[in-house]
């Protein structure tokens, strides 16, 4: 008999639901369910004096307890001011998320009777390093050596096992369409036998299930104010249970044509009926934000339809017919749904995990290097090249206008490692230094950038006359390490800076939340 | 406080919320889908930008409008009902800024003014003191704040002032004391008809053409309201009348001279003046006209008047409507009294907003008036009233209103059931609730469309009084008549005169074939003119041709369900229940009449009795019924018989009898006839005629065929060897003249017989 080995667990972790899965003993990859026998958690912690309630109790807990419960925390991860306070205590997201991964592998092993120490976890593709870096933190948290973190269009992508099909029709380019209960992600992913390139992310951070659930409950209300001339959703708890209701009637119609509508408000009863074409209709505008994002997605990565081989649809949204329909209509394509759309992520991961597994290699040097940022081949051959998520540029002035722009230096959507050299000029004469100001996002004007760092060149010979020269250079390398480096040709005076994007919490801090956790203690 | 419609896409506070063009940095009313599209997009590409900054809820939510004006503006079909409504609104709007203040040039009208102005020289003292001071327009703008409560405003007072001098000028007018000067009025801005032949009819409209920037809907009897006080006003009864043969035609059927209309504008409605022919009309009153109801109506303001005047709130005069229906009610012997007083309730309720009652007003009126233009006066009431109503009704009124087109447009009064249309989706289009938004868009896709399938049609008539041969135009007006307006007798002739194609022949058969009287031939050929016109209905063009055509063949399937036989009749019976399925409610115009089958005759016959004995029989014997009940002792059993009749109104029934009394064993025990009433929608009414009934008998549903019912209504016609019925008297109005006559007797007691022959 062969020792029971701890397997190594694939989690999706996502915004408003999280998925664990393994290789069961068949060889198949299996969503592990919890421990109230459902396959998807909600990604909701509930904070209560005498211990963290995670799941679906800590949704219950949502109508009573609406500021002792934590959500969409995924949308913060990496964010450095941001933190929850609850109960007087200061809770980053990646406490909130390690708890969400805390419960996951609690309950996988109690099904499964072994204990996990070891998974993949799935981001979005446009996490980009602070972020990635806060989800191993939070694997850690929660007492998970995290093997790699691997991006979610491309674990879907194995889920449906597009690289075993490359490498019977070539390479395959493929757009994955992930619409879940918050967020909607588009990617397009170029699988070449072991070799996945995200040619191109984007999507919308805040456009999900929920806001078609948004767009029903207003007609509900709606529908009361006609008959009983009250609007539900000026009571109290009305927009609960407008919500609820909302996303019944979006699953009844996501399987039938009409859905009857019995609905019981205070002494009021609604008794109608509605249409799925109702409903499209309804939503229309948030399906075409979709679709508008998808063709800029295809713009932007300078490709065209016709070079998309398949579409995967993921993210439990995309059960509503409307999507496929509209992709269909879109692009010509059938979309594949053939793999439940909540699960293909996770399953996914755990194919890779397992793939991990089999070869043995010491994982440990990966959890210090974020792997999938190099491009590097690591043991299951599986290569993964990573796109920046946003603009870089360096803030600067207009000559004509004076006024302030973003020039920017890498385009978001560029394969890493990207180099870019600029040559600016001096602003005006005898111009004492030279202020470069690095900043990521924003638009052409520089508004709604981050500033990530800035590096001065001092001492500049006097009298130097306004248009001189200088050259900055960007390099931004695999490691997630941003080198920026200004020149003065004329003198070849420099000045660098080296900006650290994969940088997580230090030991110290990983060791305070610990400590908090330990203290919390998971209610389980 | 950020605002991101100004910040982000610079639309100032004072632009918000923005229509779908600002929203999109369009020019209002592009029309280029490209040009849409591309700035949808430009507007997204922006907005995503911004969603990972501060105010990213902000750019999402900015998006998602975004991305609904584009769905909306990129679909013709929405963009012209938003385009409909944006220009509406715009229009509202500006002419609510531009007219704050009375506009310089006055109007007037009186309610009796089209057909009551004569040539005659203006009295020069009268005209001026009713337009004298400075008038006050009231303009009906869609979106004024509707006045709530229980504040009698200035606009009250003055308002009704002006109805007191306007209805003092208005019998000044009428008694020949003032004339109006049509020169005089031409130079007050108001286009004044002379005396027109005999085209005049019952209208007593005026439409004012204000200015182009007023709303669409032109408000009628706009009367710029005089602030003098009545004392000011030449006292009418004290002259008597300068010309008693002087014109005094004031105008029935118009709907603009009650109390509530002189007060507050309503809508130009054109009514046309189609004529009502019903027999059913015959029995009701004739439409109040002329002298009589303008003297009714003085006689109501004056009761009326200061209680309206005292009624503050909208719920105490809307109390006041209901008393002056009810007193109407009460008022049976004077039909124009009558008249008068729910014309006004009418008047009231529509300007309270309680369409509802007004519509039940109406309706009243209809039951009791001939020629009522009903769906007109509806349209009106509503016209009136939607300014009142209140958002939990909007459901309702919409309903109503969608009710009202479809009546309208039976009318052929497409440019009133536009005009209805565009008013409820002004007033209501963003709040329509959702079940009646596809059934408001469905009305009013069908007025436009029938629309101008009768202005084509009305094109080909003109055609037609020319050169009456012409194949298109007959075939325009053929199909118009019979495939929109279902009227296919008198649009047969249209079509069969048509060019050459598969509907002119069929047209051409049936038009054989009815004028035919060989009953051979017509059974013969009928079943082919059904199945011919079955086929074609599936090539018709449009769902509406299609389902006129189905129909139509339907009516001849019916027709010849009687005359055909073995497989033949099977076929039919079929399609007759499929269609049937299809097209649950008949049409009045469903029935088809041919030569051969009209005329009396028997079509069927058919006989039951009862199983309990034996013995009871039931017979029938070319025009003689005969049943009879067996020989149980305790006298039960039950026998029908009876023949279905066709085209015959009149019948002479001589019976005899066994035994001299019949015995009344229990409360079923009975004996009489009973006739069923065909009617387009079938047999629907039975009527039992008892032969020296007990009282309180009880009936089962027999006999089982006709209508297969207890009986609508049961009464008695004595015992007697011979009877004279008319059937008439009992049959529905829409009776087609065919009938079952059956002879029924139940627990009759033993050996009991009765026997009818019939003969007409």
């Amino acid at each position: 008999m062969v020792k029971r080995t701890s397997p190594t667990v694939g989690i999706d972790l996502g915004t408003t639901r999280s998925v664990i899965a393994w290789i069961d003993s068949s060889g198949k990859p299996t969503t592990i369910f919890n421990r109230e026998g459902e396959p998807t958690t909600p990604s909701v912690v509930l904070f209560e004096s005498d211990g963290v309630t995670v799941g679906k109790e800590a949704v219950k807990a949502m109508r009573v307890l609406p500021d002792q419960v934590a959500t969409f925390a995924k949308r913060e991860m990496g964010n450095e001011t941001y933190s929850r306070t609850i109960n007087g205590q200061n809770y980053p997201p990646e406490m909130i998320q390690s708890l969400i991964l805390g419960k996951l592998r609690h309950d996988a092993e109690a099904r499964l009777g072994c204990s996990i120490d070891k998974a993949v976890i799935t981001v979005p593709a446009y996490f980009n390093e602070p972020k990635r870096r806060s989800t191993m933190d939070a694997g850690l948290l929660a007492g998970l050596e995290v093997c790699a973190v691997i991006n979610e269009p491309t674990a879907a992508a194995i889920a449906y096992g597009v690289d075993k099909q490359s490498e019977i029709n070539g390479p395959q380019t493929i757009l994955v369409y992930d619409l879940g209960g918050g967020t909607f992600d588009a990617s397009l992913v170029k699988v070449d036998g072991k070799r996945f390139d995200v040619l191109a992310t984007d999507g919308n951070a805040m456009l999900g299930g929920l806001d078609w659930d948004k767009c029903l409950a207003r007609w509900i209300d709606e529908e009361f104010s006609v008959r009983h001339g009250i609007y539900p959703s000026k009571s109290l708890g009305g927009d609960a249970f407008l919500l609820r209701e909302a996303e019944e009637l979006k699953h009844a119609l996501s399987s039938r044509k009409t859905a009857d509508v019995r609905l019981e408000f205070g002494a009021h009863t609604l008794q109608t009926k509605i249409k799925r074409d109702d409903f499209d209709e309804l939503t229309a505008h948030l399906l075409d934000r979709t679709r508008f994002t998808i063709s800029k997605l295809i713009d932007d990565s300078g490709a065209s339809w016709i070079e998309v081989d398949k579409i995967l649809l993921i993210g439990g949204s995309t059960r509503m017919p409307q999507v496929a329909a509209m992709l269909q209509k879109e692009t010509g394509i059938r979309p594949d749904g053939s793999i439940s759309a909540d699960e293909a992520v996770a399953h996914g991961a755990a194919i890779y995990a397992r793939t991990l597994q089999d070869r043995g290699r010491p994982l440990k040097e990966q959890s210090d290097a974020p792997e999938q940022a190099a491009a590097a081949t690591d043991a299951t051959g599986v290569t993964i090249t990573d796109v920046n998520a946003h603009h870089l540029g360096v803030m600067g002035t207009d000559k004509k206008t004076g006024r302030r722009v973003n020039h920017i230096m890498i385009r978001r959507n560029s394969s890493l490692p990207a180099s870019r050299t600029s040559r600016m000029e001096t602003n005006s004469d005898n111009q004492p230094n030279v202020v470069v100001e690095v900043v990521e996002g924003g638009d052409e004007s520089g508004r709604h950038a981050t500033a990530i760092g800035r590096c001065v060149i001092h001492g500049l010979p006097p009298h130097l006359a306004a248009g001189t020269p200088v050259d900055v250079s960007f390099h931004y390398d695999t490691d997630g390490l941003i080198h920026v480096e200004a020149v003065l040709p004329r003198t070849g005076q420099k000045a660098s800076l080296t900006i650290d994007r994969a940088a997580g919490l230090s030991d110290q801090d990983r060791d305070d939340m610990r400590d908090i956790l330990a203290a919390l203690g998971l209610d389980d | 406080m950020f605002d991101p419609l100004h910040k982000w896409l610079g639309i100032p506070p004072e632009d918000q919320p923005p229509h779908h063009y600002r929203l999109l940095g369009l020019a209002t009313f592009e029309d280029d889908l490209e040009v849409i599209d591309a700035a949808a997009d430009k507007q997204l590409s922006f907005l995503h930008q911004l969603a990972n900054g501060e105010h990213a809820a902000d750019a999402e939510d900015l998006s998602n409008q975004v991305s609904a004006a584009r769905l909306c503006l990129m679909s013709l079909e929405k963009k012209r009902l938003y385009d409909q409504r944006l220009r509406l609104r715009t229009e509202a709007a500006a002419s609510a800024a531009i007219h704050p203040q009375p506009p310089t040039l006055p109007q007037i009208v009186s309610p009796t003014q089209t057909s009551n102005v004569s040539t005659a020289t203006s009295n020069p003292v009268a005209v001026p003191v009713a337009h004298a001071s400075p008038p006050i327009v009231r303009r009906r703008n869609g979106y004024a704040s509707r006045q709530r409560g229980s504040s009698l405003t200035y606009w009250h007072y003055s308002a009704l002032l002006g109805i007191v001098s306007l209805l003092l000028v208005a019998i000044a007018l009428k008694r020949g004391i003032l004339t109006l000067d049509p020169a005089r009025m031409a130079w007050l801005g108001i286009k004044v008809e002379a005396p027109a032949s005999s085209a005049i009819t019952g209208d007593g409209v005026v439409v004012l053409k204000v200015d182009k920037t007023a709303p669409k809907i032109v408000a009628r009897s706009e009367s710029n309201v005089p602030t003098v006080s009545p004392d000011s006003m030449p006292p009418p009864t004290t002259q008597p009348p300068a010309d008693s043969s002087g014109p005094a035609t004031a105008v029935a059927g118009s709907t603009s001279d009650s109390l509530v209309e002189l007060m507050h504008p309503s809508v130009a409605l054109p009514i046309d003046g189609r004529p009502a022919t019903e027999e059913s009309e015959l029995n009701k009153d004739p439409l109040p006209i002329d002298k009589p109801l303008a003297d009714a109506m003085a006689l109501v303001n004056e009761l009326y008047k200061q209680k309206y005047d005292a009624a503050k709130t909208s719920s105490e005069k809307v109390a006041l409507a209901d008393q002056m229906r009810r007193d109407g009610h009460q008022t049976r012997d004077d039909s124009v009294g009558r008249f008068a007083l729910w014309k006004v309730a009418r008047g009231i309720y529509a300007k309270e907003g309680r369409f509802d009652s007004a519509m039940e007003t109406v309706d009243e009126l209809g039951q009791h008036y001939r020629d009522i233009e009903a769906a007109q006066w509806k349209t009106e009431s509503l016209i009136d009233s939607a300014n009142s109503v209140g958002a939990s009704d909007a459901s309702e009124f919409v309903g109503t209103a969608i009710d009202v087109m479809s009546d309208l447009v039976e009318v052929e009064n497409y440019a009133l059931a536009k005009k209805l249309g565009d008013l409820t989706e002004l007033r209501f289009g963003d709040r329509m609730p959702r079940s009646k938004r596809a059934e408001f868009a469905n009305a009013q896709r069908r007025i436009v469309s029938e629309g101008a399938k009768h202005e084509r049609y009305l094109a080909a008539i003109q055609t037609l009084t020319e050169s009456p041969q012409d194949p298109g135009a007959n075939q325009t007006a053929g199909a118009y008549l019979c495939l929109v307006r279902q009227q296919w007798k008198t649009g047969l002739k249209h079509l069969a005169a048509g060019p050459d194609s598969p509907i002119t022949a069929i047209a051409k058969t049936e038009l054989a074939v009815t004028l035919s009287s060989d009953p051979k031939l017509v059974a013969d050929a009928s079943i082919g003119i059904a199945d011919r016109w079955y086929d074609l209905a599936a090539s018709m063009p449009d769902e509406a041709s299609r389902d006129a055509t189905f129909r139509h063949a339907l009516r001849w399937y019916v027709a010849t369900q009687s005359v055909a036989s073995g497989l033949a009749r099977k076929k039919i019976d079929m399609r007759v229940e499929e269609l049937d399925a299809k097209y649950p409610q008949r049409l009045p115009d469903d029935a088809v009449a041919t030569n051969a089958a009209t005329g009396p005759a028997i079509l069927d016959q058919q006989v039951r009795n009862g199983s309990e004995s034996k013995r009871d029989f039931a017979s029938v014997n070319g025009k003689t019924l005969i049943v009879g009940m067996g020989g149980l002792p305790s006298g039960h059993g039950q026998a029908e018989a009876g023949v279905e009749l066709r085209d015959i109104t009149k019948l002479t029934v001589t019976g005899s009898s066994s035994h001299a009394e019949m015995v009344t064993v229990d409360t079923y025990s009975k004996s009489g006839f009973v006739v069923d009433y065909h009617t387009v929608d079938g047999y629907v009414h039975r009527v039992f005629l008892g032969l020296g009934l007990d009282p309180a008998r009880e009936f089962f549903p027999l006999p089982t065929w006709g209508k297969a019912t207890i009986p609508d209504l049961v009464t008695d016609i004595g015992r007697s060897d011979s009877y004279t019925i008319d059937l008439n008297r009992w049959a529905p109005p829409d009776w087609d003249q065919r009938c079952w006559f059956s002879l029924l007797m139940h627990n009759g007691g033993t050996d009991r017989k009765l026997e009818a022959k019939l003969s007409w």
